[in-house]
């Protein structure tokens, strides 16, 4: 506790010098939480969106490099209908567009498949309802929109079922009717508004699902020889299902033994990339690291300076009975209380840094108390390893030559 | 009378070899419990080397230190400053407080390092520096006091912890006459209130205080009377 106190006392004798010294390890601190609060919000933000994209589908592919064999959309729904631990499956066919706005050409991005990729869909139907098996098998020019693309395209967020638009892909257009909505966050629909208006320009495409055989007929894009379809399993029989659809597609085309049919799960997909941006983040998360050490350094060199000019209280201190170890805590309580502050001092303003940020690129940071413990206990180290020269250095001083030290 | 300070043929040499100062020559001295000795002698007479070896912040390079019955030539740097805190308060010509820190805790400061407690220092520190009439300078710091105020600050933190010596080195060095006579004066009473009192100086005037005067010259005593 008296080494606290006096530590503390010594910092506030030298305000500006310990809060220069303090200025590289918060910007280190600051630095690391910045980034890895982002990559956490990423994370998260990502992850969700891809989930919500896919959730639930389990995709299966041929390999076209053993094998030209493919399936049709019947044989697809055939399969789907033969496993029991499945709503079905469907053909996932994916193409790039524009659609005509009110206003302006806006990019839009189909997703054709048959009724049964509803059940991929976490977003719920809020009006109308989904295409059904005869528009999928019959290129019906209908489509199921989301309630943002439904801002975008028409102004409005509901009562648009019957409407009418005109969708271009690989330069043929086509006019679709909306059949019905899928629904939208808030945020989501607000975000739409607010680039309907003008207000922020957001580089995004508009969701649109529809019949794949419209995509292969109507559009005349390619996908009438399937190679890879979609299935969407109850919940917790992903395994079972996705087996048995393997299987099936191989007892059909007749390619028994031959491992020509993969099985790509979402979750799998999703743990990869969560990977991916756990190493990207670490890594970057090192380099800001990097100015923590040169930090360190700058306490070392500080306390350094500090043992000197204090020669004379540390032969005072000694010859009232100062033992070497008291003087050694007292230089690195006195070390560690400046990294530990600049610490906390750097994390508030990483969290204030990652707010701003995160104002700027629509995702919430996230904050964790796990975090918090990591940054004290490491500045807290930084300074106690950086403080152990310069402590030492006083703890091993003559007390005759120090007393003399003027 | 029992003897608190024994010492037996103690030599002290630095650089041995060819260029070798013997700072101290085969001295012998004791010195007992309640006396009030002056160590007086010219600067290069070796009087600091002797100091800082009866202070217990040197040890010699050949005899013995019996300090209260305990030898503590050969201690380790810790025994030694165990020693120091527990059996002699230091009285500087230079006052040696920390500048960072006010009257009562630089008198706090040794009762820190022998571990006593926070209420217990508390006390022992402020009857001290009443003792020496500095009540009414407690928060103040060494900056904010005359030379005879930190010098008496620096008595206070000597006589806190009633270790039984008092070790003066040149108290008065840096003090104008008046303040001389005030430290003079306080060392002097504390002597009469039954504690052993060592003065080094190089003033014979203030040496003829003491009732018992050692002269040392190059490392050697050369009267003890």
């Amino acid at each position: 506790m008296e080494y606290v106190k006096s530590a503390y006392a010594s910092i506030r004798e030298n305000k500006g010098r310990s809060f220069l010294t303090m200025l590289g390890i918060i910007i280190g601190i600051s630095s690391v939480i910045t980034i890895l609060a982002i990559g956490n919000g990423l994370k998260t933000t990502v992850g969700g969106q891809l989930g919500d994209i896919q959730s639930g589908g389990i995709t299966i592919s041929i390999d076209a490099k053993k094998t030209n064999k493919y399936l049709t959309g019947a044989e697809v729904r055939m399969i789907g209908e033969e496993i029991p631990e499945a709503y079905g499956a469907s053909p996932k066919l994916s193409a790039i567009g524009e659609i005509q706005g009110e206003r302006s050409k806006l990019n839009a991005s189909f997703t054709g498949g048959n009724e049964i990729i509803v059940h991929g869909q976490r977003a719920a139907v809020v009006e109308g309802r989904f295409f059904n098996e005869s528009e999928a098998e019959s290129g019906g020019t209908v489509a199921v929109l989301t309630q943002a693309g439904a801002v975008s395209i028409f102004g409005m967020s509901g009562d648009v079922v019957g409407k009418t638009f005109e969708a271009s892909i690989g330069g043929k257009t086509r006019e679709l009717t909306v059949v019905g909505l899928l629904k939208s966050s808030d945020s989501e629909i607000r975000q739409a508004y607010r680039n309907v208006h003008g207000l922020e320009a957001m580089f995004s495409y508009i969701a649109v699902h529809v019949p794949y055989t419209l995509l292969t007929q109507g559009y005349a894009q390619d996908g009438e020889r399937i190679i890879s379809y979609q299935i969407f399993p109850y919940p917790n029989e992903q395994d079972p299902a996705s087996l048995r659809a393997k299987r099936l597609t191989e007892s059909v085309l007749g390619l028994r033994g031959e491992n020509a049919v993969s099985i790509q799960s979402f979750a799998s997909f999703l743990d990869t990339f969560n990977r991916i941006l756990d190493v990207v983040t670490l890594v970057v998360a090192f380099i800001a690291a990097i100015s923590l050490i040169v930090g360190g350094i700058g306490v070392m060199n500080i306390m350094t300076v500090s043992v000197t000019e204090r020669t004379r209280e540390i032969g005072i201190r000694k010859a009232l009975g100062a033992r070497t170890s008291s003087i050694l805590v007292q230089f690195l309580a006195e070390s560690a209380m400046i990294t530990v502050i600049g610490g906390i001092i750097g994390m508030l303003a990483g969290y204030g840094l990652t707010f701003i940020v995160s104002n700027f690129m629509s995702f919430p940071p996230q904050v964790r108390i796990r975090d918090v413990v990591i940054v004290v206990s490491i500045s807290a180290s930084i300074g106690l390893f950086f403080g152990i020269y310069p402590a030492f250095r006083a703890a091993k001083m003559n007390p005759i030559e120090a007393l003399r030290y003027e | 009378m029992a003897k608190l300070v024994d010492v037996i043929d103690v030599s002290k040499i630095y650089n041995p070899g060819e260029n070798e100062v013997r700072a101290l020559d085969h001295v012998s001295l004791s010195i007992s419990t309640g006396e009030f000795v002056a160590i007086i002698g010219q600067s290069g007479s070796g009087k600091s080397t002797l100091m800082n070896m009866l202070g217990c912040l040197d040890t010699p390079t050949s005899g013995t230190y019996m300090l209260h019955g305990m030898d503590v030539s050969h201690m380790s740097d810790n025994e030694q400053s165990d020693v120091r805190n527990r059996e002699i308060g230091f009285i500087f010509q230079g006052f040696n407080l920390i500048q960072s820190l006010t009257a009562l805790e630089n008198v706090e400061l040794p009762l820190i390092y022998r571990g006593v407690s926070r209420k217990e220092r508390e006390k022992l520190s402020v009857t001290a520096l009443s003792r020496v009439g500095l009540a009414n300078r407690m928060d103040h710091r060494p900056s904010e006091m005359s030379g005879g105020q930190q010098q008496r600050v620096a008595i206070a933190r000597a006589i806190a912890q009633a270790p039984p010596i008092l070790l003066a080195d040149e108290p008065t060095g840096n003090l104008d006459s008046a303040s001389s006579r005030e430290i003079i004066q306080i060392i002097k009473e504390l002597h009469r209130e039954g504690r052993t009192v060592i003065l080094i100086t190089h003033d014979p005037g203030i040496a003829a205080q003491a009732p018992r005067v050692i002269t040392i010259s190059d490392g050697r005593i050369i009267s003890d009377q």
